[in-house]
């Protein structure tokens, strides 16, 4: 980055891109895109390192809204907000350098989504640059708006296809004052209808995690009554991971081994350990039901292939991406 | 109203029929229009008497503007039909539910023509599956028969604006819709798994519903909140909530606004994560209370309603430190709600505001600006002095946990220029929620009434990329057209104005 604005600067280097019709792809902290096979080789794509700022914009604790730049570590947004009592549930993906910035544009599921909801109920507003170098902004810094269309879902889960991130800003709520992990070795429909309002159900081969958060003795309560066992936060397998709608997920996880996975219920996100076998998912890959991410360094063939709704896609991007220079190997419309 | 239990609604037949893919070949043509639906749908499909179309010129705000007639079609294939129908004769349509909307969202008064209303209250299923916790629901199932339905299983729909007795599912994705409980639960488009979007050729498209993440863009999201201007939504699944444990409502009395609206702000700082908490002024209470006798305290210069649930540790600690956050800043006479009974009382209060209204004024006009937080209280201040300044009534109801404001102004149409002040004391506000970073409407939608405003509160660039969006989800331009944005362009040398072309008071 070298001009003083980053909007600016990120608009004129998408302008010269798109009149030379040459691909760019957007790079937060390289903790996904890193792990994939790599798009300036393969696509001869220009790296365009979106970091830009690393800043706050705006904070007002009492406003329970914070507005940052998309270079921002989720990390670093975390220490911030934790100073004043609070969190947005973000969980960091990938590793520490993931940015906020690279978080919402893919936004993969956090461990806490159950509870927590998707990433995109947390995003209030964003200033983007559309791949034809125009800067604008969706939403507002308000905790309710509907001051227009809802651009900001937009940007969430495009994946640097539609624009890219210049701040967003997101909701914030009180640190919950208590948390802890229990597991259990029964079946998920045996205890769950005494948990009210789990934050994460995670589900292994032989044993499931579940987070509550709130008041101790509420924990211990609900606990005892559905017969969990306090113990350690689960070791998520990593990096593969594979999204199916929530309903499905019982019958894609009766198919799988009895090591190396675990799955978010009531989700839909399975994350695999490397050493996978997934063949096993073929058969709902092939119907569309399931998407595979594996970060191994290869290509990622789910991520390439064409969405449900082509012709709503085709148009998105021809309105915001009129070249064609972003990302254009994903979601092939 | 149908209320089934089975497992999954299939899909809508999402086939376009070759009548309705051909593109647009004649200008806007009314009367070729109405024949061409009643000879296919016979001759009741198209009302359009001068008695029919007056009844329609509303929504429950104070705009005013007739349709070239109203359909209420009963199922896909027919609202198919309609819409094929205004495609080949470039007839807008405009989507309604209840009528309860206060932005002129829901009636005519595009700029491309006359528009057609279609009335969806026929689209009334619910099925609900219990163990999933979700529920389809037609768009024009009434919002509280949703309740209602899903109560029987142990659970609930979120999304509860103060319309909700007779707003339906429908309108409330097409706003957004908030209500008290978004504090905690968030405002419509959390709840919203996936809808059903008939566009402007007549084909149904399944948006959402599928994988979690990776699954391409949200085209579900951007719908929600879209006030009918990318096509018909014919099917929502929504997510339905557990009945919480334990909730705790206190009703506390304050001596100032100031006092009450600092309350708010320490409540959320101290940590607490209230689901409602809801402000009204003496006004308000001395209207309300003298009308549903709540039990609201009239002496008071302004009176809180917070609410809490969850399990019993949690909110016992929630409402002792509201408890200590409420004193501090001059709450007294704090009740607290016994059973669900004196609950529902407590917070009857609250909700029969614009019911009691009829009482002391024959019409009312609701502003829906929000400012952050931290600016609530100059921000009232400001607003009430803004009503005064036009020598106009004012009572204040809002939803002090998020900032939104809902000054109400009580108004007799026969008094002597009583709209202009309505709009001057209106435009005030705007300006007020604009000067403090605060946005122009929080939950009741831009529609017809605040398009004009957009100019204010977003860039030519902002606004143009609102107009992509448009465009690249609703490409025949036929829904709900003229609201929302303002055309193009147009801001440069426009004076704002509540009252856009094509409408009248």
């Amino acid at each position: 980055m070298t001009g003083r604005d980053p909007a600016a600067d990120i608009a004129a280097q998408l302008s010269t891109a798109a009149a030379e019709a040459r691909p760019v792809e957007v790079w937060g902290g390289g903790t996904l895109l890193g792990r994939m096979e790599d798009a300036t080789r393969v696509h001869g794509a220009q790296r365009l390192e979106a970091r830009p700022g690393a800043s706050v914009v705006a904070y007002e604790p009492v406003d329970l809204v914070i507005t940052v730049g998309a270079g921002m570590t989720v990390h670093e947004l975390d220490e911030l907000l934790a100073a004043n009592g609070q969190e947005c549930p973000l969980d960091p993906i990938g590793g520490e350098t993931s940015t906020v910035g690279g978080r919402v544009a893919t936004a993969l599921s956090g461990p806490r989504r159950l509870g927590c909801g998707p990433v995109r109920d947390w995003l209030l507003g964003v200033t983007f640059v559309t791949g034809d170098g125009v800067v604008a902004r969706g939403g507002g810094r308000t905790v309710k708006n509907v001051t227009g269309f809802d651009l900001p879902r937009l940007l969430s889960g495009s994946w640097g296809t539609i624009g890219v991130l210049v701040d967003v800003t997101l909701r914030v709520r009180p640190r919950p004052r208590w948390s802890a992990w229990y597991w259990t070795d029964g079946p998920v429909d045996s205890w769950l209808d005494r948990i009210h309002a789990p934050v994460a159900v995670l589900t292994g081969p032989s044993a499931t995690a579940v987070l509550l958060e709130g008041h101790p003795d509420d924990g211990a309560d609900q606990a005892r009554c559905a017969g969990l066992v306090e113990g350690e936060a689960p070791a998520i397998p990593g990096p593969a991971r594979c999204s199916v709608a929530p309903g499905l997920l019982p019958t894609l996880v009766a198919e799988l081994p009895d090591h190396g996975w675990l799955a978010q219920w009531g989700v839909g996100v399975v994350h695999f350990a490397e050493d996978s076998d997934f063949t096993r998912l073929d058969p709902l890959r092939e119907r569309g039901d399931a998407i595979l991410l594996r970060l191994d360094g290869g290509p990622e063939p789910d991520l390439a292939r064409e969405p449900r709704q082509p012709e709503h896609h085709r148009r998105l991007r021809d309105e915001f991406d009129p070249s064609r220079i972003l990302a254009p190997w994903r979601f092939s419309t | 109203m149908t209320v089934t239990s089975s497992a999954q609604r299939s899909p809508t037949d999402g086939r376009a029929t070759a009548d309705a893919t051909e593109p647009i070949a004649r200008a806007y043509d009314e009367a070729g229009f109405v024949s061409h639906v009643r000879a296919t749908l016979g001759p009741n499909a198209l009302l359009n008497s001068d008695f029919e179309r007056s009844m329609y010129r509303r929504d429950a705000g104070i705009l005013k503007s007739e349709p070239l007639g109203i359909c209420m079609p009963a199922n896909v294939e027919e609202l198919r039909s309609i819409v094929a129908a205004c495609h080949r004769f470039s007839v807008p349509f405009v989507p309604r539910g209840g009528g309860t909307g206060l932005a002129a969202g829901a009636i005519a008064g595009g700029r491309s023509g006359r528009a057609i209303v279609i009335g969806l209250n026929r689209f009334d299923r619910i099925e609900i599956d219990p163990q999933r916790r979700v529920a389809w629901a037609g768009p024009g199932v009434v919002n509280v028969d949703l309740g209602r339905a899903a109560a029987a299983h142990g659970l609930w729909f979120a999304p509860d604006p103060s319309s909700q007795i007779a707003s339906t599912i429908g309108g409330n994705v097409a706003t957004n819709a908030g209500g008290a409980h978004c504090l905690a639960y968030g405002v419509t488009s959390q709840h919203v798994l996936a809808l059903d979007l008939m566009d402007g050729y007549g084909q149904v498209h399944r948006l959402g519903g599928g994988a979690p993440e990776l699954d391409g863009l949200d085209l579900r999201g951007v719908t929600v909140g879209s006030e009918g201007t990318f096509g018909l939504v014919t099917d929502i699944q929504v997510r339905l909530l557990p009945t919480p444990p334990v909730t705790e409502t206190l009703l506390v009395s304050f001596t100032t606004v100031t006092g009450a609206a600092e309350a708010v702000t320490a409540i959320l700082a101290a940590g607490c994560t209230p689901a409602a908490l809801e402000l009204m002024d003496q006004g308000a209470v001395e209207l309300t209370e003298a009308y549903a006798k709540a039990g609201w305290d009239t002496s008071a210069a302004a009176v809180l309603l917070a609410e809490f649930e969850g399990l019993p540790n949690q909110v016992r600690t929630d409402v002792e430190i509201t408890m200590e956050s409420v004193t501090a800043f001059g709450g007294h006479r704090i009740t607290r709600a016994t059973d669900p009974q004196h609950r529902a009382q407590l917070w009857k209060g609250r909700k029969a505001v614009a019911g009691a209204i009829a009482r002391v004024a024959p019409d009312y006009y609701l502003q829906d600006v929000v400012v952050p937080r931290s600016a609530l209280a100059t921000s009232l201040d400001r607003v009430i002095a803004a009503a005064a300044e036009q020598r106009l009534k004012v009572v204040n109801v809002f939803h002090a946990g998020d900032g939104n404001l809902h000054p109400l102004l009580l108004i007799d149409r026969s008094e002597p220029d009583v709209e202009q002040r309505v709009l001057a004391a209106a435009s005030a506000m705007i300006a007020i929620a604009k000067e403090v970073g605060g946005t122009l409407s929080g939950e009741h939608g831009i529609g017809l009434e605040k398009r004009d405003f957009m100019c204010d509160f977003l860039s030519e660039d902002d606004l143009d990329a609102q107009w992509r969006l448009r465009r690249a989800m609703e490409p025949t331009g036929l829904a709900n057209p003229g609201k929302v944005l303002p055309s193009p362009h147009s801001c440069a040398d426009m004076k704002p104005s509540l009252v856009p072309e094509g409408a009248w008071l």
